[in-house]
């Protein structure tokens, strides 16, 4: 009965003796840990170029793209009208608080040639070197016809990646997209043919495309993102949305001059053997897929992303959309052929539109058709080769 | 936790019925001869944190102690004619926790993975953590009697990890790739990456603790120690933070003494 007093009191004198400790220690915590003051800052980045709009064609400038290891420097590429003297050109910039530029910034520049400047940081530890191409916009179509002969290697957080281009005289030449930039920063030592997307020398004529589903290991599952899908696409890769909205970190689409009437070519298909969705390992049947983009440029809508698969194709810029839909394992080379459906949008091509460079397409090719939202199975093998669009020819 | 903790309560329990009926012989005993014995409860306030705070730590956006229990039997021998000096020791079953939610500034972090990948950059934004960490720890404490009812005791302290958790997220900002200028990876609209450095805590911990025990009754005192850790709590090979972090406690509570 005492014992039970006593405790009752106790209690009490406990509840008060607590609440005093819990502010003394709030205040030592305060006081021992005091936040120092801001450091200045480290990051020397152009964050926006500010030029007369009047010369501007409207075309989205892009300021996130990677090293480039044949120019020593971040390329920066801003479009002009054509006839603007490029000779006398004076850019000014946003920079990132603190930092500065070399040359200055409003200074006139001849960029006839591409001009590099070079950001410091305010913490004066760190630059930024950037290549500025202004240029006028492309006349010349990009090839029509890809035989996947032709990769460089582009260095990238200690990894080295497959990066495919087409050339062919009279085209300009189109530089493949994939999301090996994404892939290279889930891990350090693979070699390019540890990336999802590669080149591969089994192909029909010589080299093909080489697309693998691949695991992104600890740091993949650390940001929701346990495997890439071997992809490989005309359009650009924003490795800074990568992880905030993976389906818009994939930009669809380059200008081209014509009517697409189909794509064709030829592929091999081998589904890993265990499909991975939601963090488990399912029975499905992982299944690749083959797609192409006709749509108009607009001025709110200048690319469309990845959004577009999930969204059945579907926005108000679609023209026109060509869809395998018979996918299936093969080990042989097997001929594929998509029309473009313009009827289900029921758009006109306007011929002066589609002149001036109005209309863009995007050829989108994927080894795990749901890997865009991370469902697949590792080790699903696509190869394509012999790609082929095939176009109406303009009335001249 | 809870295995040990029910364990020692029916230990403690069955210790505190068989002292009741053998006080009069036993304790009285054991008190002529300077020995006294004490069961204690409380609950661990404060931090794991690093000391100073580096720049790059520009605020914390939240913080709570969680309910940390500590439970602790120990002895005490009183030395000398005047018996005002002696020597304390016991065993002490501990949790130390914490969840904060921190806004870091161009944090220079270096994150492995379980499978030996690894990703270095500079952090910008907020840092979610969670500390919930369980010892076994064995006080050595010196105790000074001040008067009949206030005892001041001061000493080390040695910790074995039974079991630990210390895990998180990043989230609203953005990683530069390798170093301030490499290339920006935003984070937000909900996006996270998460982290379990559990495994990289350290097992053995060391550090000082001082404190007041108070007589508020015969068989009734209530105390309070703060607990300094004076080991980094990973290991030594444990670089993804690269600033020593420490746990600081304050422990509070009541006990019976015998």
């Amino acid at each position: 009965m005492l014992a039970i007093l006593d405790m009752e009191l106790l209690n009490n004198k406990f509840m008060k003796l607590k609440n005093l400790l819990a502010s003394t220690m709030t205040g030592l915590l305060l006081c021992t840990s005091c936040i120092k003051d801001e450091a200045p800052n480290a990051e020397a980045d152009i964050l926006s170029c500010i030029l007369p709009t009047e010369i501007l064609t409207g075309t989205n400038i892009d300021y996130n793209r990677p090293y480039d290891k044949s120019l020593n420097a971040y390329p920066i590429y801003i479009e002009v009208n054509n006839g603007t003297d490029l000779t006398k050109l004076a850019p000014a910039f946003e920079l990132t608080e603190g930092a500065s530029i070399e040359p200055a910034s409003g200074s006139t520049q001849n960029f006839t040639y591409p001009v590099r400047y070079t950001v410091t940081s305010e913490d004066k530890n760190w630059h930024r070197t950037y290549a500025i191409h202004i240029h006028y916009p492309e006349t010349k179509s990009i090839p029509t016809v890809f035989n996947f002969e032709n990769a460089k290697t582009v260095p990238y957080n200690k990894n080295e990646y497959y990066v495919l281009y087409e050339a062919a005289t009279g085209y300009s030449t189109l530089t493949w997209s994939s999301g090996n930039q994404g892939f290279a920063l889930t891990g350090s030592g693979y070699t390019p043919n540890d990336f999802p997307t590669g080149i591969s020398p089994n192909g029909r004529t010589g080299n093909c495309v080489q697309l693998i589903t691949r695991q992104t290991g600890s740091l993949g599952a650390m940001v929701g993102m346990p495997i890439a899908a071997g992809n490989l696409f005309i359009g650009s890769f924003d490795i800074s949305s990568a992880m905030k909205d993976a389906l818009s970190a994939t930009r669809f689409g380059t200008t081209f001059y014509y009517e697409p009437i189909k794509l064709e070519g030829y592929y091999k298909y081998k589904a890993g053997p265990q499909f991975y969705e939601k963090g488990e390992y399912t029975d499905k049947k992982d299944v690749f897929n083959i797609y192409a983009l006709f749509y108009e440029k607009t001025k709110d809508v200048q690319m469309l992303d990845g959004h577009i698969t999930k969204n059945n194709y579907e926005h108000e810029n679609m023209v026109a959309v060509a869809v395998i839909t018979d996918a299936h394992e093969t080990d042989e080379w097997t001929h594929f052929e998509l029309a473009f459906d313009y009827d289900r949008f029921q758009k006109k091509v306007d011929p002066q539109k589609l002149a001036n460079g109005g209309y863009n397409i995007s050829i989108i090719l994927s080894a795990s058709k749901d890997g865009d939202v991370f469902q697949g199975a590792p080790g699903s093998t696509l190869l394509i080769d012999d790609l082929e669009l095939v176009y109406k020819q303009p009335l001249r | 936790m809870k295995k040990y903790t029910l364990t020692l309560i029916l230990a403690l329990a069955s210790l505190g019925l068989h002292a009741q009926t053998n006080r009069n012989k036993t304790i009285i005993n054991a008190a002529l001869h300077g020995w006294e014995y004490e069961i204690k409860a409380g609950v661990n306030l404060g931090g794991t944190a690093p000391l100073p705070f580096p720049e790059e730590i520009r605020s914390i956006d939240g913080y709570n102690p969680t309910l940390s229990i500590t439970i602790e039997g120990n002895m005490t021998k009183w030395l000398g004619a005047e018996k005002n000096w002696g020597i304390i020791t016991g065993l002490r079953l501990e949790n130390k926790g914490m969840r904060t939610k921190a806004t870091v500034k161009n944090y220079n972090m270096e994150i492995i993975g379980y499978d030996g990948n690894r990703l270095k950059g500079n952090w910008t934004g907020g840092v979610r953590t969670k500390v919930q960490n369980s010892y076994i720890t064995i006080p050595v404490l010196a105790a000074y009697q001040l008067n009949s009812r206030t005892t001041l005791k001061a000493g080390p302290y040695f910790s074995y990890l039974m079991d630990g958790d210390f895990s998180g997220h990043v989230y609203e900002g953005y990683l530069r790739e390798n170093n301030p200028t490499g290339d920006k990876i935003n984070f937000d609209n909900g996006a996270i990456a998460t982290y379990d450095f559990s495994s990289d805590l350290r097992k053995f911990q060391w550090g000082v603790q001082a404190g007041i025990d108070w007589k508020a009754f015969k068989h009734l005192k209530v105390h309070a120690d703060l607990n300094w850790g004076l080991n980094d709590i990973f290991s030594k090979d444990f670089q993804t933070i690269t600033f020593g972090m420490y746990a600081i406690y304050l422990n509070v509570g009541f006990g019976y003494a015998f």
